[in-house]
């Protein structure tokens, strides 16, 4: 792994137009963030010829630790983003260096998405613990949603990072991929009402003869949906209190399905979302995360002080 | 090659990707005075749905056009403005208040890469920003790509939101909702063959009125963003103007463009894929569209010496 040698573009300050920007649109519902954290540091690793996109948000107070996000499915990248960049920057006001990144052939990384998999995947983890580890001796923490989860838990099974926090992992990677499926069949249904109507059983046959398949304007190749079969999430043994233990970790589900999911974990933490039926509010970008912040930085707080005070 | 480009902007920091001119087997090619900069639709972040963007930028870049994408404030890895909702994001894009960062953007490029000029574009929000900041800039962007372009009012939908007061018990709304709701179950009857001969002639009838009286626009229809339509298409300047295919779009196009005589306005329309235009191949169809019009507009010429 090589960091890019190139450096920023540019960066060059001033209002270029001479004249002071329009602040009209300083209502009370588009402000300015004052938390706005000047040295973000967006940047390439090279992977295999390919650039990895991440970008890092060191701590503002001291850090304690450093937390590796690994985030979402490609198709859902993009509807997660904002949520991932602003939690990123409540960690790092929180004490933590964070570096977030986007996987080969998805977003600001380079690659088609077709020629990558989990195990291309799983190699982009890797590049960037070795990142972070080359930068800081800090306690490095792995932190997972949806489709991350289940890479970061399994890559922590192998030994990678010192703790492990979870958001909603899937069963399997291949009952993600399933679901994430129904998305094709909706669309087939809003664009071509009248054409025959196919099943995901249909689709599943076109992915094993080697075709390519289009979900949500990403091509799912065979390799994909062959390496899911046998990618189930694989949680660490629950041994009495996990936050204590050599390796702790944790899996925060957003919704009320924890219990059912994994009843055998010692260590599960339901954060109950607060549930509207469709339609009876707007989407909200900014809707108050603090009941889904908190308890995640709260348990990455508790295990950064044990780790200090277990170390010599 | 990508590279990250940041542009201060006052108290903003902008977050964007360079695409480096380059033929796609990698072998630099000449780069053309001319860049396009893509612009962020809606809440998405630089890459766009289903990564459209990036894939837009890769195409231009290896027909020789350095491509920019850029998060504005609030978006994507640009931070510095914390929006409420969706629907603040939406009202704030089709009032046009991206615009000022745009022409920020724009002439810092331009100043900074010794360009001709660029074309501003992108997909819905995208597309709109582009156009206020047209607007705004007398010289500097030399051609438009809009992707989508929406010409509704996020208030026309709010009507559905929360908060509205809800639809009068026998009132005229709820009488033609379920006028319309008769009519919709009256299609699907075999024998309603007359009914709808007679709506097809209605709308007929009334897009030919249409067509003589001038175009009526309904409440929901974002008259500002038509105006600056209309006034950047009078200045000559080269557009595309790219649409998820349906027959019905016609009249509309005609109504907001069609009287301009100088406009250079290349319609295209991709039917089957959505207004995201990710699904159906549609992706593949814009992108190939985009990088054909690029090539005829803007040919190569020899770039002067910086």
């Amino acid at each position: 792994m090589t960091t890019s040698s190139a450096p920023p573009l540019f960066t060059t300050t001033g209002s270029p137009l001479n004249t002071p920007l329009d602040r009209s649109y300083q209502t009370s519902k588009i402000t300015p963030s004052p938390s706005t954290p000047k040295d973000e540091q967006p940047d390439y690793l090279i992977v295999d010829s390919d650039q990895l996109y991440y970008v890092l948000t060191p701590s503002t107070p001291p850090p304690r630790a450093q937390v590796l996000l690994v985030g979402p499915f490609a198709s859902e990248r993009s509807h997660a983003y904002r949520l991932w960049a602003r939690w990123a920057r409540y960690l790092a006001a929180q004490g933590f260096d964070v570096l977030r990144f986007d996987f080969r052939g998805v977003g600001e990384s380079t690659g088609a998405f077709e020629n990558h998999s989990f195990t291309s995947w799983e190699a982009d983890i890797h590049e960037c613990v070795s990142f972070l580890r080359a930068r800081s001796t800090l306690p490095l923490f792995l932190h997972g949603v949806g489709m991350g989860a289940l890479l970061s838990s399994r890559l922590f099974n192998q030994g990678l990072g010192e703790a492990l926090l979870l958001w909603s992992p899937p069963v399997s990677a291949r009952a993600m991929l399933y679901d994430t499926l129904r998305m094709r069949m909706a669309t087939d249904f809003a664009l071509h009402r009248n054409a025959p109507r196919r099943t995901r059983e249909d689709y599943i046959a076109e992915l094993e003869s080697g075709q390519l398949v289009e979900v949500e304007g990403f091509l799912w190749s065979e390799r994909l949906w062959r390496e899911s079969e046998n990618y189930p999430l694989t949680l660490p043994p629950a041994v009495g209190d996990t936050s204590s233990s050599e390796r702790p970790w944790s899996v925060i589900e957003l919704d009320r399905r924890a219990s059912d999911l994994m009843p055998v974990s010692a260590k599960m933490a339901g954060v109950p979302t607060k549930k509207t039926r469709p339609g009876t509010a707007p989407p909200s970008l900014n809707s108050s995360l603090g009941a889904f912040f908190e308890p995640s930085c709260a348990w990455l707080h508790e295990t950064a002080t044990k780790r200090v005070a277990v170390r010599p | 090659m990508r590279r990250i480009a940041k542009i201060q902007v006052d108290d903003y920091r902008l977050i964007g990707t360079y695409h480096e001119p380059a033929s796609a087997d990698g072998v630099n090619c000449p780069a053309r005075d001319i860049a396009l900069v893509i612009l962020n639709f809606a809440q998405m972040p630089r890459a766009g749905l289903a990564d459209l963007s990036v894939q837009l930028a890769d195409k231009q870049a290896s027909l020789g056009f350095p491509t920019f994408r850029f998060d504005m404030p609030g978006l994507g890895d640009s931070a510095g403005m914390d929006h409420e909702g969706v629907h603040d994001i939406w009202k704030f894009t089709e009032s046009g208040g991206f615009a000022q960062f745009a022409t920020a953007l724009v002439h810092r490029l331009i100043t900074q890469y010794h360009l001709r000029g660029v074309v501003l574009g992108g997909v819905c929000g995208g597309a709109i920003t582009s156009l206020y900041a047209t607007d705004k800039l007398p010289t500097g962007v030399v051609g438009l790509a809009l992707l989508e372009p929406s010409y509704n009012r996020i208030e026309a939908s709010d009507t559905q939101m929360p908060g509205k007061p809800a639809m009068k018990k026998g009132g005229a709304n709820e009488k033609i909702n379920r006028w319309r709701q008769l009519r919709t179950n009256l299609r699907t009857k075999s024998h309603t063959g007359g009914l709808r001969y007679l709506q097809k002639s209605y709308t007929s009838l009334r897009q030919a009125l249409e067509l003589v009286t001038g175009p009526r626009f309904p409440e929901c229809i974002n008259r500002p963003l038509v105006d600056v339509s209309r006034r950047v298409a009078a200045r000559g300047l080269p557009i595309l103007l790219v649409s998820a295919g349906s027959s019905q779009r016609w009249l509309f196009r005609y109504q907001v463009f069609g009287r301009i005589r100088k406009s250079k306005i290349t319609f295209v329309e991709i039917e089957g894929t959505n207004h995201m235009l990710v699904s159906g191949g549609g992706k593949t169809k814009v992108i190939e569209h985009m990088g054909a019009w690029m090539m005829r507009t803007f040919p190569i010429v020899e770039k002067l010496a910086a």
